[in-house]
């Protein structure tokens, strides 16, 4: 017996030994190396936009093997041809088949191949529409019938070998046709139409579709797919066909952008540019190819890029703070701060009275002291925001809307806040006192009586609970002490993340919640949040906002499809929100990012939003060793 | 026995009806579904979420939900994944596996022979130092927050001594160019070592016997020893496959070590607990008055008695061992079933999440089933007949 367990402690420790005395394996040349934290869970393209749509999946696939007509070129985000020759033609109204519809011709790039060297052609970019509406987007799921918009577009046709023509229910607004219809990926025709005719012909051809597991398609994007090992990695490699390395994109200071292909010829601009060069980007890849580390968690993340596993942390929601310094003391290893594209916000119920008196809203943004819990209690951790269009989207943000509340001291912020009570007809049985010069509250507000003559009754005020963000739980007992001084009887209840989506979007049963929004570039949101036709359950304004005048305008902003005067329409909707409020907006976090700045380089790394939005600049980034 | 045996596999059955009627009404009851994800694009019409809602079944009332995956699961169906639609979540399961069973397998084993070999010894020589020692130490352990130890041993063993990787269960590096897939490394490490294991079990057991084998019985029984991990080890060279089960086994180490850390001590208190009733026994007097050395009074007399209680925790840690850990594969980034099941709960992924947890109820089950069987067949005195033991 003793001589059996010998040979297993024995063994246990030749392993140990060995295991210690033996070093790792060295790092693959050229590679580009990422930790992710999450599996990526599909390769098929229709799964990834559609029911397994996550950040994850398009980080390392959709993002680098597809590519589409048009693109927002980084990082100012402006909208300029990829696959496309030139911008799409005006709308323009055309009889078809009996029927009215909106047509426009995009004429196509001819230097486009695929990674098995055949062109890119209408055909290809034809199929890629007509089969998803074929199959019909909302089946397909996910995002799919948010890029090929089913009320929006009928089909498209081959005009020629190099030209297609959109034809479109309804004419589309920027946020349909540019930020939409003409930004979906494109898909190679010879690879999947058999795959598509196979799974029209099963019982249920969507799940067919997304069952589909993609083997050697051919990529248009910057890489291929090349290995994945489930759990561990992921790793693609540069396309080697890919026919826009080495193109120039070049920014100028008066918004013109120019791209320039010295290698097949293709020359695109905006309009003739002026004045100073802002950047140049040259794209490429500059790698071998891409490795995509799957780690648990953001200390072993940390550790890696400390250790040189890896060369850029890739999370949609960047690094904790508490890595930044530690980080920042790592040699060799450099941080980046972004502004988000985002806001966190405190809604009312405005289906429930007091709460759907404006004065109410007001007196509360008013009283809430952002800059104070922002730099003082979260040491700046978080910056103070006011309005549903983030300041880092500079181009849609309007800088000139109310600011309800900024730069008011403690007790100037509760005198506002009482004068505007007063003035909707509230009133208390006890009203709050101040010593204005001191800024001091000598006596608290109680008993506070609504205009219609009625004591205000407590209501729950749902933030998240500390454990989901701690950010958003410190703001909501904030604001609930400072509504209880002026006599507002909030109570704020920490609530898990579920239960609140669930008690807002789908029961519209609460007095007031506390949430946040990722958003995208175009500011269509502000159409979704808070036009009337979303207030029903399910919709995306379950705050209940109705304003005809708001509607009509957030209706013209959508159908707008000249930038300036949609530009125009989006300050005035946010004139018309930091008024209202059916939101109110109360801040966000910078996204923290860190690289080994020896080993690689970027070309930028000022974006909004951070280097993840664009999966990791991996088809610029260069290395240095 | 075998009127015991078959109701006991009766209760078997009920108890895993009643667990996955409670498993799956206990997750629907969670607020959501799996389609309020579409809540973080207000482009996303409602009809795309009814759709989900109608291609996912939950357009239908509970009741019929729940008969629907009844029937299924009681013909070995799973059903398809919510979140990694339409990936069948058995697949999704069978594809994690090898991992957390090879990891958690290793690591129970390792920590219950520990535990086993210290129980023995620190209840032999009960209030010496090695007694003290041993059991401040494990319960020091025992009692540690786990994370927070497993962050320490990665700090220390891999962050700052760079003896042993950082993270994950290989090094991607190597596997880029690799020939099999993890999985099926997994698969090869689990047969190379379950002959190893046996063999080596043999080949003691018949060539070692009696309370003194002789001189020749020990070389031919190390060298078949020798013999049997050359021609395991030569097969794997083979195959070309040794340098990805070295590199999976240099990156177990601090896992294994952490899990075995936390968990020996448990073993070792049953043990010595066990032990020290079992050295007041007249036969173990009686073998110590035959004038047996003591080491043969210990391990063979007093130790085999006192294993019985400790086969329980065993066997219930081995069939543990499917369920994985969602702490620890999260801190070495070992992607298992524990880490499944947790994202699964938290997607309201109900068929992922309801099937992992059946996976695993399956196995506690059976394993306990296993454990009653078991004592019966270790210990004479136990018998489920009525009648006494002999």
């Amino acid at each position: 017996m003793k001589s059996w367990k010998g040979t297993l402690a024995a063994l246990i420790i030749t392993i140990l030994v060995v295991a210690i005395a033996v070093p790792g394996f060295a790092g693959s040349s050229g590679l580009y190396e990422m930790s992710v934290f999450e599996n990526p869970t599909t390769l098929n393209i229709f799964s990834a936009t559609g029911p397994q749509s996550t950040v994850w999946n398009d980080f390392v696939a959709s993002s680098q093997y597809y590519t589409s007509l048009y693109g927002l070129a980084q990082p100012y985000m402006t909208f300029v041809p990829s696959v496309a020759a030139d911008m799409p033609s005006e709308l323009k109204q055309e009889k078809i088949g009996g029927n009215t519809y909106y047509t426009s011709i995009v004429k196509m790039r001819k230097d486009i191949k695929w990674s098995n060297n055949t062109s890119l052609t209408a055909d290809d970019v034809a199929f890629s529409y007509n089969a998803v509406l074929d199959m019909d987007p909302n089946k397909l799921g996910g995002n799919w019938p948010s890029i090929v918009d089913p009320t929006v577009l009928e089909r498209v046709e081959k005009v020629d070998n190099y030209t297609v023509k959109f034809i479109l229910k309804e004419k589309p607004g920027l946020a349909q046709w540019q930020y939409g219809v003409l930004q979906t990926y494109l898909l190679n025709k010879a690879y999947w139409e058999p795959v598509f005719a196979k799974a029209k012909k099963a019982s249920d051809p969507v799940k067919e579709l997304l069952a589909y597991e993609p083997i050697g398609e051919p990529a248009a994007g910057p890489f291929m797919f090349g290995k994945w090992e489930k759990g561990a990695f992921f790793q693609n490699v540069a396309n080697p066909a890919y026919s826009m390395k080495g193109q120039i994109t070049t920014f100028y200071e008066d918004g013109n952008v120019t791209i320039v292909n010295p290698k097949t010829g293709f020359k695109w601009q905006s309009s003739k540019p002026t004045g100073k060069v802002l950047l140049k980007v040259t794209e490429g890849p500059n790698v071998s190819g891409t490795l995509y580390r799957i780690l648990g968690n953001q200390a072993a993340a940390v550790m890696s890029l400390i250790g040189g596993q890896v060369d850029f942390i890739l999370n949609s929601l960047g690094l904790q703070r508490g890595f930044q310094e530690q980080l920042s003391q790592a040699q060799g290893v450099s941080t980046i701060e972004n502004n988000v594209n985002g806001f966190r916000f405190m809604m009312f119920n405005l289906r429930k009275y007091p709460f759907n008196i404006k004065e109410f809203r007001q007196a509360i943004s008013i009283l809430i002291d952002r800059e104070y819990i922002c730099e003082s209690v979260l040491q700046g951790i978080a910056f103070p925001q006011y309005s549903v269009v983030p300041p880092g989207n500079a181009f849609w943000y309007n800088p000139d809307a109310p600011q309800l509340g900024k730069g008011l001291t403690r007790t100037q912020k509760i005198e506002q806040a009482v004068k505007v009570l007063k003035k909707a007809g509230f009133s208390w049985e006890v009203e709050p006192e101040i010593d204005l010069k001191k800024d001091k509250l000598i006596k608290r507000g109680k008993g506070l009586i609504m205009p219609d003559g009625k004591k205000m009754p407590s209501f729950d005020f749902m933030v998240m609970t500390a454990g989901y963000d701690p950010l958003r739980y410190t703001f909501g007992l904030n604001i609930a002490q400072w509504a209880k001084d002026v006599g507002i009887p909030m109570e704020a209840a920490p609530t898990d993340f579920n239960v609140v989506s669930d008690k807002v979007f789908e029961e519209q049963d609460f007095d007031a919640a506390l949430m946040g929004w990722s958003l995208t570039a175009y500011p269509d949101h502000m159409r979704w949040f808070f036009h009337s036709d979303q207030a029903g359950e399910g919709g995306f304004n379950p705050q209940g906002y109705t304003n005809p005048e708001f509607d009509k305008l957030a209706d013209a902003f959508m159908a707008e499809s000249d930038m300036d005067t949609a530009r125009k329409q989006a300050f005035k909707l946010q004139e018309i929100l930091s008024d209202e409020l059916p939101y109110i907006v109360l801040f966000d976090t910078p996204i923290i990012e860190a690289y080994r700045s020896d080993r690689i380089e970027y070309p930028y790394t000022e974006i909004l939003s951070g280097l993840q939005r664009y999966g990791a600049l991996t088809s610029t980034v260069k290395l240095l060793k | 026995m075998r009127r015991y045996v078959f109701g006991r596999v009766g209760q078997v059955i009920l108890t895993l009806l009643i667990y996955i009627t409670l498993v799956y009404f206990l997750l629907q009851a969670m607020p959501g579904d799996i389609t309020m994800m579409y809540l973080s694009n207000p482009k996303i019409p409602q009809a795309a979420r009814e759709e989900l809602r109608s291609q996912l079944g939950l357009d239908q009332s509970l009741f019929i939900q729940y008969v629907s995956y009844m029937k299924n699961f009681f013909r070995g169906e799973l059903g398809v994944s919510f979140s990694q639609y339409p990936k069948p979540v058995w697949d999704i399961l069978m594809e994690k596996l090898p991992r957390t069973f090879v990891l958690f397998l290793t690591a129970n084993i390792l920590s219950f022979y520990i535990g086993f070999v210290l129980g023995k010894v620190i209840a032999w020589r009960r209030g010496k130092i090695i007694d003290h020692a041993a059991t401040v130490v494990g319960i020091t352990f025992w009692t540690a927050f786990y994370p927070l130890l497993a962050l320490v041993v990665i700090w220390i063993f891999a962050y700052n001594l760079k003896w042993l990787p950082l993270n994950q269960f290989i090094d991607p590096r190597l596997w880029t160019a690799a020939p099999f897939t993890a999985n099926q490394v997994f698969g090869n490490m689990v047969c190379g070592a379950a002959i190893v294991a046996i063999g080596i079990f043999l080949i003691f057991f018949y060539l070692l016997r009696g309370l003194k084998p002789s001189r020749r019985s020990r070389v031919y029984a190390w060298s078949a020893t020798a013999a049997l991990i050359a021609a395991v080890v030569f097969v794997a060279v083979r195959k070309g496959m040794l340098i990805y089960i070295w590199d999976i086994t240099r990156h177990m180490i601090l896992p294994v070590l952490t899990l075995t850390l936390i968990n020996f001590a448990g073993t070792m208190l049953l043990m010595r607990d066990s032990m020290l009733e079992t050295v007041q026994e007249d036969y173990v007097l009686a073998a110590r008055a035959k004038g047996l050395p003591d080491r043969v009074v210990r391990d063979r007399y007093a130790a085999r008695t006192a294993l019985l209680p400790t086969v329980t925790s065993l066997v219930l840690s081995l069939a543990s061992s499917m369920s994985g850990g969602m702490v620890t594969e999260t801190m070495f980034s070992w992607p298992g079933l524990g880490q499944t099941l947790f994202t699964a709960a938290l997607a309201n992924d109900y068929p992922l999440a309801t099937g992992a947890l059946a996976f695993t109820g399956i196995f506690l089950l059976i394993a306990h089933f296993i454990a009653d069987i078991l004592y019966a067949v270790l210990d004479p005195r136990i018998t489920y007949t009525g009648q006494s033991g002999i």
